[in-house]
């Protein structure tokens, strides 16, 4: 490790405030120039054949491939698939046949939910109603959430088995929020909505794209409605809390467990 | 601002790794350990979501109402004794912050970073040593009994990678595979199934010294900012929608472990959200107010974290063991004088302002802090007006009920390892196997692997 990281000397950028790090450049200046041992082979090795000495490295392959994997599976894949996801990837070392096949596997649709990384939510949550990236929040949101992208916790990267914990969830709270935000309803749409609380459910619905709820989900959200609208004691309230509940809706759906998952 | 070496702050790693490649990338060790309660294994994973699914499905508590019982349960089972944990993150230089002036080395070690004779309190227990200036108010609690010292508190065959050395002191123990906390193994076994509040992370992530393997716990910035807002949702709408989050929170899971993870997380905001509900600030009001006064600082949260802390105690929440990061950046290699004595300054302070807050409120009988770093540095100073990795370091006990007597000797310059370093004179191991016993009441055995082979220090008065 620490051969490989003097055959990685030599960079250097300046600070600028706002962007950040810029000019990133390679100069040979500052370059550790004498000899290195990695991986039982010895020279003068530079950046590039630093990159070089692991894609030659014989796990290189099957680990790449099944790191790749539990980004997207959370069960191991069976050895077919591990074997065949390798030679895929050894042909040519290119990264997107393998997500190909990675996404056109049975295992992807079938088998157990994982939770969603808090890039993958935020992304998702956009999508689903056509917005854009047409903010700096999500970086300050996602950070929140536990997921600054460019900034891991540490050099192994984000553990995708530990999103979630009180703090995290008030992040993606956050998140959901923002992103329906500009949407939100107000007094003056209030007319327009229904007062059924099933409706009310299929409404907010409809605004996140029709994602697929269990049902279970649903009959907490219908309760939810049931309740609010149930608070009602008044006309105006009667007519007011549509827009209310229709919002509470919009949030819960995009916390529930469902849509947390995939 | 001094620079801290690369491999120093895990949050900041990546960037740093790609500013200053140019002055030779970290040395990182393979087989370096991940922070406990990340890389869960299947099985304890799962082990871990049982847990939780019991408190899915174990009755009324579950709830958002269970905010009255929760409160009951814990007045019920009397006042309960709180460790909080503090770290000095990067390897904090003891031999400043417990200067030895007496000792002839300590000018010829450190020929540009020692500090003056003139400067600082003596140490009434040995007569050696000083305390930094910036340390005046642990002085002052030291003078008062309230503070033991642990001048060279570490263990043997020392790792100066910060990664393992850190892992290390966060598990309880010298093995790089453990994934649950010493704090956390404690809750699992004494803690509650329905109580997020019980293993505190007064930050935004959870410290890793507090991850269980069955238990919730709980990571906030402060007791008044766990608040859920929604744009355009608010009076009885709005609290029906925060009771809903408790509701999503009881949605059956089928077994599936991502579900039952978001379903537990729902539910344990919930119950948080539902105990911090007294913080919450009103119109403008703050959510707390302190008997004492705090350091102000701008950029730094910790005083108000600690106050915070003060205030949750003081209102009877369930919470058992805490856990938050100290002011400052004590990884110094460069430029250490300045960066030091603010972190130092700030730390302390903080302390003295929190022992105060406790005394005001009655409280300081039944909390304790603990101050850690996961090693000290060397003891020759670099080429940088820095000092670099090292062994043993300093380590401190505070509160109202601690013995305030030096726990191990300062183990002087003579006698360094190999690398130059202090030797440890007291074992982090032993250390926590005392608190566990003497301050929490629990099976030591059970929660530090080989406790009995550690000398266990007495700890109270």
């Amino acid at each position: 490790m620490r051969e490989q990281a003097r055959a990685l000397t030599g960079f250097d950028n300046d600070w600028k405030r706002g962007p950040g790090h810029v000019n990133f450049r390679f100069d040979r200046k500052r370059h550790d120039e004498g000899g290195k041992r990695v991986f039982g082979k010895s020279g003068p090795f530079d950046w590039q054949d630093a990159v070089q000495l692991c894609l030659k490295h014989p796990q290189h392959p099957s680990f790449f491939v099944d790191k790749l994997w539990r980004y997207f599976v959370p069960t191991t894949p069976d050895t077919p698939t591990r074997r065949s996801l390798e030679s895929l990837y050894r042909k040519d070392f290119q990264i997107r046949p393998v997500i190909e096949a990675i996404l056109l596997h049975p295992a992807l649709h079938a088998g157990p939910r994982m939770v969603k990384p808090p890039a993958v939510y935020t992304a998702g949550l956009l999508r689903a109603i056509g917005r854009g990236v047409d903010t700096q929040a999500w970086s300050w949101l996602s950070s929140m959430s536990g997921q600054r992208l460019f900034m891991p916790p540490n050099v192994s990267g984000w553990d995708d088995e530990r999103w979630l914990d009180t703090a995290t969830f008030r992040g993606r709270w956050e998140v959901a929020n923002h992103v329906s935000r500009p949407f939100s309803l107000t007094e003056k749409q209030a007319a327009a909505l229904p007062s059924e609380p099933q409706a009310l459910v299929d409404g907010a619905l409809t605004f996140w794209g029709s994602p697929t709820l269990r049902p279970e989900t649903r009959a907490a959200l219908v309760g939810f409605a049931t309740k609010a609208m149930g608070d009602a004691d008044a006309n105006w309230k009667r007519r007011s809390y549509r827009f209310l509940v229709a919002n509470g809706l919009r949030q819960l759906i995009a916390v529930s467990p469902d849509l947390q998952t995939s | 601002m001094a620079r801290c070496c690369n491999e120093h702050s895990r949050t900041d790693l990546m960037r740093r790794v790609a500013a200053e490649a140019g002055r030779g990338l970290p040395a990182i060790e393979a087989g370096m350990p991940m922070p406990a309660g990340t890389g869960l294994d299947r099985r304890s994973f799962l082990a871990r979501s049982a847990g939780l699914a019991l408190a899915v499905y174990g009755g009324s508590s579950l709830l958002p109402r269970a905010f009255e019982e929760g409160i009951a349960a814990a007045a019920a089972a009397g006042p309960q004794r709180v460790l909080v944990s503090v770290f000095l993150d990067g390897g904090a230089d003891s031999l400043s912050m417990l200067f030895p002036s007496g000792d002839p080395l300590y000018r010829r070690l450190r020929p540009r970073l020692s500090l003056p004779a003139s400067t600082g309190v003596p140490f009434a227990e040995d007569d050696r040593l000083r305390w930094h200036p910036s340390l005046a108010a642990l002085a002052t609690l030291h003078q008062e009994g309230k503070v033991s010292v642990l001048p060279g508190v570490g263990y043997t065959g020392p790792d100066q990678s910060h990664f393992t050395s850190r892992h290390f002191w966060e598990v309880g123990a010298t093995n790089e595979k453990l994934r649950t906390g010493w704090l956390g193994r404690y809750l699992d076994r004494t803690g509650s199934p329905d109580n997020p509040l019980q293993g505190l992370s007064l930050e935004s992530r959870l410290q890793p010294a507090l991850a269980t393997a069955t238990m919730p716990v709980s990571a906030i910035d402060g007791p008044d900012r766990y608040s859920f807002s929604t744009r355009n949702v608010w009076g009885d709408v709005q609290t029906r929608l925060l009771e809903a989050i408790g509701s999503l929170g009881a949605i059956p899971t089928g077994g599936d472990a991502a579900l039952v993870q978001a379903t537990s997380v729902a539910r344990q905001a919930a119950r948080l959200r539902e105990q911090l509900l007294p913080f919450t600030p009103k119109d403008d009001a703050p959510g707390f107010t302190s008997p004492v006064a705090y350091p102000q600082d701008e950029d730094d949260d910790f005083p108000r974290r600690l106050s915070g802390l003060a205030a949750m105690l003081g209102s009877g929440l369930p919470v058992r063991v805490v856990a938050l990061t100290a002011p400052g950046m004590y990884d110094t290699h460069d430029d250490q004088p300045q960066e030091l004595a603010n972190g130092l300054k700030l730390t302390a302070e903080s302390l003295l302002a929190f022992q105060r807050d406790l005394e005001a409120r009655g409280l300081a009988d039944r909390v304790l802090v603990h101050v850690w770093s996961e090693f000290g540095r060397r003891a020759k100073e670099n080429g940088s007006n820095g000092t670099d990795h090292g062994a043993a370091g300093a380590g401190f006990l505070i509160g109202s009920r601690v013995l305030g007597q030096m726990i191990g000797e300062f183990p002087g310059l003579a006698k360094l390892d190999d690398d130059g370093n202090l030797r440890a004179t007291s074992d982090f191991r032993g250390l926590y196997s005392s608190l566990l016993e003497q301050w929490l009441g629990a099976d030591a055995e059970a929660i530090i692997p080989g406790a009995r082979s550690f000398a266990l220090p007495k700890l109270l008065k």
